[in-house]
């Protein structure tokens, strides 16, 4: 199946990826060429069988633990926003979204 | 005192406890050695003096009796698990800065064991890759190098610096993490053990997200011995990891040297296809020798959807990825650059921090999950993914093992990078099966090809039987008495 130049810039959008216009061509092209490849799983009989989220499920495992609804966290505000590339006043800072 | 960097953790422990050497002695040793093989760009960031600190506290530890399992451990740690205070880039431009406000399970368990961390390891970008060559940081070197010839070749990938350096002697153990293979295969290409537990036998609390249905972190040593030292520590329940098992973890090491007469080992017929190198083949069909030495019973089996797997894999795997690279916005941590709009700086910072295979792989992954396309490809490779585990589910009511080669091919050159993104998924082929069942796989270097590079075997086993694995690759480390550099 062709992937289209407009498919490429569709999922740029839903990814907040911007290709350079240059490589567009060559990226659907490649995209193309691996969805060909991609593609021999049409091969396989899948009727009946249930998508596999997990490996956990073919160990027998069917819920995961859970832990008691307790804070065992916290006070680590400035630990947190010294990775922040921008902090003002204990929050992270972006541009404003709210005209 | 003058090779204290070639022995191992059991014959180094022995020397520490009489107290005929010191775990300064050993870690200055190490230091020393990671300056001789800066050249393997192995190393992301190295700690070497939080390192020389530590041992001094393991002496006094040793000194007082109270020696912990891993005690005085020199240990290098993937750049993809968060160490506190210590940069932990997962090799991407986007991370250069970040310093994590916690450890991950796994380093935390070790470190409480005693291991000493040196530095942190180069990876593929976010362990996208086969050879370090996507690294924000250039690729690792291969300390081995074809006989007679001086050009650098890679160490594989992901984990390709844990190996490079864990074989350069400048590490004794590594942490490695293997999503389709980013431990096993590099292990094979450097000449050194990589063990991948069952998923969820380890805490990925802390471990960067690639595929959170993939990936689980393991030792890479240079003897099995030590990977089941390391796994013994580094495994079992992390309440902050749901995922992880509640299973109490055996000592695995009371599986080494025990006998595999009578056991079944299982060959696949799938992993032979026309135009396997002839050399690989050959070492193969060596080990199969060695087995049946042993007393081990060897059965030709399928798997007969193998060649589906790796397909599966390279939609499951990037479908995964792009939902958790969603994270590295700009806002929270790592790279920003500014925007006009909140939308625009996103898109920015991303277009700028991530580097092309990383790309590549979230807009597959985000086309997949796309409107229209999620049943077509996404679920479709989740039912494939059941179909591969079948079959080994099938396989283990006839065997106790599987036996296989690790990789298709030894280390390349540097420089003769694979540009067909084809050809260089394919570098997975006989390892992303084990992944999408989540079951362990152990790789031992077997011996040299004609050039003069490590060739290793892999077994896989049925979930949670690592002490089966240990007990297999440990028959093997002794028929191949497989000498590594400086051995």
């Amino acid at each position: 199946m062709e992937i289209k130049k407009q498919d490429i810039l569709r999922i740029e959008r839903l990814a907040r990826l911007t290709l350079p216009e240059d490589q567009r061509q060559g990226f659907s092209e490649r995209l193309t060429k691996v969805f060909g490849w991609i593609d021999q799983l049409r091969e396989v009989d899948i009727e009946g069988v249930t998508p596999m989220v997990t490996p956990l499920l073919q160990m027998g495992i069917q819920t995961t633990p859970l832990r008691h609804d307790t804070i065992n966290d916290g006070d680590c505000l400035d630990k947190i926003l010294a990775n922040a590339p921008e902090a003002q006043h204990g929050s992270f800072t972006v541009p404003k979204v709210v005209e | 005192m003058t090779d204290l960097v070639a022995l191992s953790y059991g014959a180094l422990r022995q020397k520490l406890l009489s107290k005929s050497v010191t775990v300064q002695d050993v870690v200055t040793q190490y230091v020393r050695r990671m300056a001789q093989t800066q050249p393997l760009n192995a190393f992301v960031t190295e700690y070497t003096d939080q390192a020389l600190n530590q041992a001094a506290e393991a002496d006094r530890r040793i000194q007082s009796g109270t020696a912990r399992p891993l005690e005085g451990f020199p240990l290098a740690v993937k750049d993809n698990c968060c160490v506190e205070g210590m940069r932990t880039t997962a090799s991407s431009k986007i991370l250069e800065n970040f310093i994590p406000p916690y450890t991950a399970t796994v380093v935390k368990r070790l470190q409480d064991a005693g291991a000493i961390v040196l530095g942190k390891t180069n990876l593929d970008e976010f362990a996208m890759g086969s050879s370090t060559i996507t690294s924000h940081f250039g690729p690792s070197i291969n300390p081995w190098k074809i006989k007679g010839d001086t050009a650098d070749l890679i160490p594989g990938g992901s984990s390709g610096g844990s190996s490079a350096c864990v074989a350069g002697l400048s590490s004794l153990g590594a942490l490695g993490t293997d999503t389709g293979g980013s431990i096993r295969q590099p292990a094979a290409l450097c000449g050194v053990v990589g063990m991948k537990p069952t998923y969820g036998l380890c805490s990925r609390y802390g471990i960067i997200a690639f595929a959170s249905s993939l990936d689980q972190a393991g030792p890479i040593t240079r003897t099995v011995e030590d990977a089941s030292l390391v796994l013994r520590e580094m495994a079992g329940h992390d309440p902050k990891d749901s995922t992880s098992l509640v299973y109490t973890v055996p000592d695995y090491t009371k599986a080494l040297g025990q006998s595999i007469k009578g056991m079944k080992v299982g060959i696949p017929k799938e992993y032979r296809p026309a135009g396997l190198n002839a050399e690989i083949a050959a070492w193969w069909d060596k080990t199969i020798q060695w087995m049946k030495d042993a007393g081990a019973e060897i059965l030709d089996i399928s798997l007969p959807h193998t060649k589906y797997a790796l397909p599966a894999y390279y939609i499951i795997a990037p479908a995964e990825a792009s939902s958790n690279l969603a994270r590295y916005d700009g806002v929270r941590y790592g790279l920003r650059v500014p925007g006009g709009s909140l939308d625009d700086l996103y898109a920015k910072t991303r277009t700028e921090g991530f580097g092309d295979e990383v790309k590549r792989r979230i807009l597959i992954g985000t086309y997949v999950l796309s409107s229209g396309k999620y049943e077509d490809y996404y679920l479709r490779a989740q039912r494939v993914r059941q179909r591969v585990t079948d079959d080994f589910t099938q396989a283990y009511k006839k065997v106790d093992v599987i036996l296989a080669p690790t990789t298709a091919n030894t280390a390349f050159k540097v420089g003769e990078n694979i540009t067909d993104p084809l050809a260089m998924y394919l570098q997975d082929v006989f390892t992303v099966s084990t992944n999408l069942a989540g079951l362990p796989a152990i790789s031992v270097p077997v011996g040299l090809s004609n050039e003069g590079l490590p060739i290793g075997m892999q077994f896989i086993g049925p979930a949670l039987q690592e002490e089966r694995l240990f007990q297999f690759a440990s028959v093997v480390e002794q028929a191949a008495q497989f000498k590594g550099i400086g051995q």
